[in-house]
């Protein structure tokens, strides 16, 4: 099954996306913080990462190039909210495969994984 | 009518969900007191990620309010932090309204009662501060797109890959009006019908969509069917229409020419997502790889632990009693000798287990102590004072009950010292200190105690005015007061209804006082003393013990009832027959190694029948307790000493009622039960017979 890193800072939103993709029968990794998750990535490989842009020690845009140059394969799915547009652009343009608006619909956001795992 | 609130969130998340909320409440409101100190970009930094954070976590369970005015809120850390500016006082002052603001909002979801607050106003006071930067909004943008623009080479490459077979199609494609990002989605777009083929043509280009750019047209040349284009678009999120025509370079479509528009269905959707939404909140995360290295348990779950280890440490007493006695009767040999081997081994054991347990309930005093630097700037905002706050020892760990309870209390000391203890700016520059006034909160532990101390710099506590505010009140005679000591005096503060504060503030009215913290600290088998100098400032000290559950006792006889006596109150004691009684004022009182004459109390006669006029008399085992409690000492009588034990703590059960001079009972490891003695109320009852007279 496939394994997915999910990346953000607060605990509360890792366990609940962490709940929904088990649900569905994901395996799951979490990182609280861009510098974990450049660490997991490599160590884990993940088939997929859902990527927090706004967290301490490391954002989630220099995360995202940081993996992307360490595997230009990555599938990246940023975990973005209200007022992060220009980020979010500068996220697919620096490759990105989706984005998902806070709060999430599980529907889409399964959807957004489904689609980006291929 | 209860005004009942729902969120999304079951009641297993609530706790790391709050602690979440709390921890950016917690960030935001640190990171703001830093700011008005000194402007800092990674402090900004963290407090518009704490905003966002929050404002995410609001959105998840549903609080739309609360999401709303963290969003404004991101929004103004955003500014300040692109302007490189710190928030002047006025701002701040708002931003910390705004913080209190949240942590009701959080509480609605906490108990899903509406906390009656108008989240709207106060988001338009919010935009309103600042300085009329509104917030962009972005027209769509309506220049025409469309095929006028293929340039000489792009119809040439057209032309080309027609007559190499492949398709060629025009893509119009618009983002739905809400749509929150609607040029990374028309990115996603472009990068989607790459895959499916080569993009001749595009408006606009990749690396020239602008956030706010809604629409998008492309000439794709591809190998694919018009459906097939058509499918790999309805899978793209945020898509208002999409528009797949042939295109044929010579003869360009009229626009009357009826299109097909797709338009997907946004109910359907929605109500799928809402069936996702509700069944979701049941599922274990058990395929979780990241291994927990923490488990959460119930406070209560602690205590009853707390409670079971402290029976085994008195029947470990017991155990030891009865191992000892054996082994006197029938010496070492067989299984006592085993018996003799087992117990040290299993006293340690439980040792060690209660060791464990006590650790497992201990809170670093940071919790509490975090809370402090806001309270006293906002204390010092409205009283008019500059003041400095220094806090050490907060990494000092103590009882989880006692650092909640202990909360209430020194929230008192501290807004008594800024209200009262230090003096206004222009005051302390006259008496020639410097025009910022310091309060020193520490917490430290001595001696298997914790002391917490405030100490401030101000003005300090005149004997004299308390003196005049007690006989204002009637508290006392002018021959009572005679006779204190300026010590004395000073502990008066401490006085139900004495108020020496000049004048009732915002901050400290009048009538709760000094008593209150007095009784509180003591509730919990604490003292607390004050100390200090007209001008040089005031000390509050209260000692703490690490944990209420067990207390080092020792245990005394009085009419063949078994009495503990807390070790940490204890002084010394000494046979009846060995003191040196004198009389004092009539009363006697014990000359203690001829350094202080201390009161005595006859235990004999306080527990018993009221009135009871038994004499002072020497048995042979009589004995003195000398104990202490804060500055003040009291020599207790007893029939005999015991010795020393440990003892769980249980609180007396209401259908005893309250029995002066005890403060709760154990259960010892042979089943007798002995009551413990209340030191402050045994102490209070000899000073109050000592002036009787």
């Amino acid at each position: 099954m496939a394994r997915i890193m999910v990346v953000d800072d607060a605990q509360f939103m890792r366990v609940r996306v962490g709940k929904l993709l088990a649900k569905h029968g994901y395996d799951v990794v979490e990182a609280e913080n861009g510098e974990e998750a450049v660490q997991n990535y490599r160590l884990i490989n993940p088939d997929a990462v859902l990527m927090d842009i706004t967290m301490p020690l490391k954002d989630g845009l220099t995360a995202l190039a940081e993996i992307r140059d360490y595997d230009p394969q990555a599938k990246v799915i940023m975990l973005t909210a209200l007022g992060q547009q220009s980020m979010v652009l500068q996220a697919m343009q620096a490759g990105a495969k989706d984005f998902l608006v806070k709060p999430y619909e599980p529907e889409r956001m399964m959807k957004a994984i489904q689609k980006t795992l291929g | 009518m209860e005004n009942s609130l729902t969120f999304d969130i079951s009641i297993d998340e609530m706790e790391i969900f709050l602690e979440d909320v709390n921890e950016c409440l917690q960030a935001m409101e640190n990171g703001l007191l830093h700011l008005e100190q000194q402007h800092d970009t990674e402090t900004l930094n963290s407090i518009f990620r704490a905003a966002h954070t929050l404002k995410a976590l609001a959105g998840t369970v549903g609080h739309h309010q609360m999401a709303d005015l963290t969003h404004t809120l991101e929004n103004i850390f955003d500014e300040m932090r692109e302007a490189g500016l710190s928030p002047t006082q006025a701002v701040a002052d708002e931003l910390f309204a705004v913080v209190d603001v949240l942590r009701i909002l959080r509480d609605e979801i906490v108990n899903r009662q509406a906390g009656g607050i108008d989240v709207a106003k106060l988001i338009a006071r919010l935009r309103a501060l600042k300085d009329g930067n509104e917030e962009q909004d972005y027209a769509p943008e309506t220049s025409p797109l469309g095929p006028d623009w293929l340039t000489p080479e792009q119809a040439l490459q057209v032309e080309d890959l027609s007559e190499a077979g492949q398709t060629i199609l025009e893509i119009e494609v618009r983002t739905a009006a809400e749509t929150f990002a609607p040029a990374a989605r028309l990115y996603q777009v472009a990068i989607a019908l790459m895959e499916a083929g080569q993009v001749v043509a595009q408006q606009p280009v990749l690396n020239a969509l602008t956030d706010g750019d809604e629409r998008m047209w492309l000439i794709l040349a591809t190998q694919s069917e018009p459906d097939d284009i058509k499918e790999i678009l309805s899978e793209i999120e945020d898509l208002a229409e999409f528009d797949v025509q042939p295109y044929f370079l010579q003869s360009p479509l009229p626009e009357e020419q009826e299109k097909e528009v797709i338009t997907p269905s946004p109910t359907l959707s929605i109500e799928k997502d809402r069936a996702t939404v509700s069944g979701n909140s049941q599922v274990s995360g058990s395929s979780l790889i990241k291994a927990e290295s923490t488990v959460r348990i119930s406070v209560e779950r602690l205590d009853t632990l707390m409670n079971l280890v402290g029976e085994l440490v008195t029947n470990r007493t017991r155990l030891v009693q009865i191992e000892d006695m054996l082994r006197g009767q029938f010496g070492q040999e067989g299984e006592v000798g085993s018996l003799s081997e087992m117990v040290p081994h299993f006293s340690h054991v439980i040792d060690q287990l209660q060791e464990e347990v006590m650790r497992a309930r201990m809170l670093p005093i940071a919790s509490l102590f975090n809370k402090f630097p806001r309270l006293v700037r906002d204390v010092a905002r409205i009283a008019g004072k500059k003041v400095k706050l220094v806090i050490e020892g907060e990494a000092t760990e103590l009882d989880r009950a006692i650092v909640h309870a202990i909360g209430d209390p020194l929230i008192h000391l501290l807004r008594n010292a800024v209200d009262h203890g230090l003096e206004t700016p222009e005051a302390r520059r006259a008496a020639g200190k410097s025009p910022t006034g310091s309060i020193r909160l520490t917490a430290a532990s001595v001696e298997g105690q914790i002391v917490i101390t405030i100490a401030d710099d101000g003005q300090g506590i005149n004997p004299g005015k308390i003196r005049q505010a007690a006989l204002n009140h009637n508290l006392f005679s002018e021959e009572e007061l005679a006779q204190l000591t300026e010590d004395e005096i000073i502990e008066l503060i401490f006085q139900p209804n004495l108020s020496t504060a000049a004048k009732v503030t915002e901050m400290s009215g009048r009538g709760v006082g000094l008593d209150v913290v007095r009784t509180n600290v003591e509730k919990l088998s604490g003292s607390v003393v004050v100390t200090g100098k007209p001008g040089e400032g005031t000390t509050f000290q209260i000692t703490l013990p690490l944990t209420l559950a067990l207390v080092q006792t020792m245990l005394v006889t009085v009419h063949n009832n078994l009495y503990a006596v807390p070790v940490t109150s204890i002084n010394g004691a000494l046979y009846l027959s060995e003191a040196t009684i004198n009389t004092v004022k009539g009363k006697p009182a014990l000359d203690w190694q001829g350094k202080a004459t201390v009161p005595l109390l006859d235990l004999r006669q306080f527990f018993s029948r009221p009135h009871s006029t038994a004499k002072l008399s020497n048995g042979s085992k009589s004995s003195v307790v000398l104990v202490s409690w804060g500055k003040h000492r009291v020599g207790l009588v007893v029939d005999k000493i015991i010795g020393q034990q440990e003892i769980v703590v249980k609180s007396l059960s209401p259908l005893v009622g309250h029995i002066p001079g005890v403060s709760g009972a154990t259960i010892l490891g042979d089943g007798r039960i002995a009551l413990i003695v209340d030191i402050p109320s045994l102490i209070n009852a000899a000073i109050r017979a000592q002036r009787a007279v």
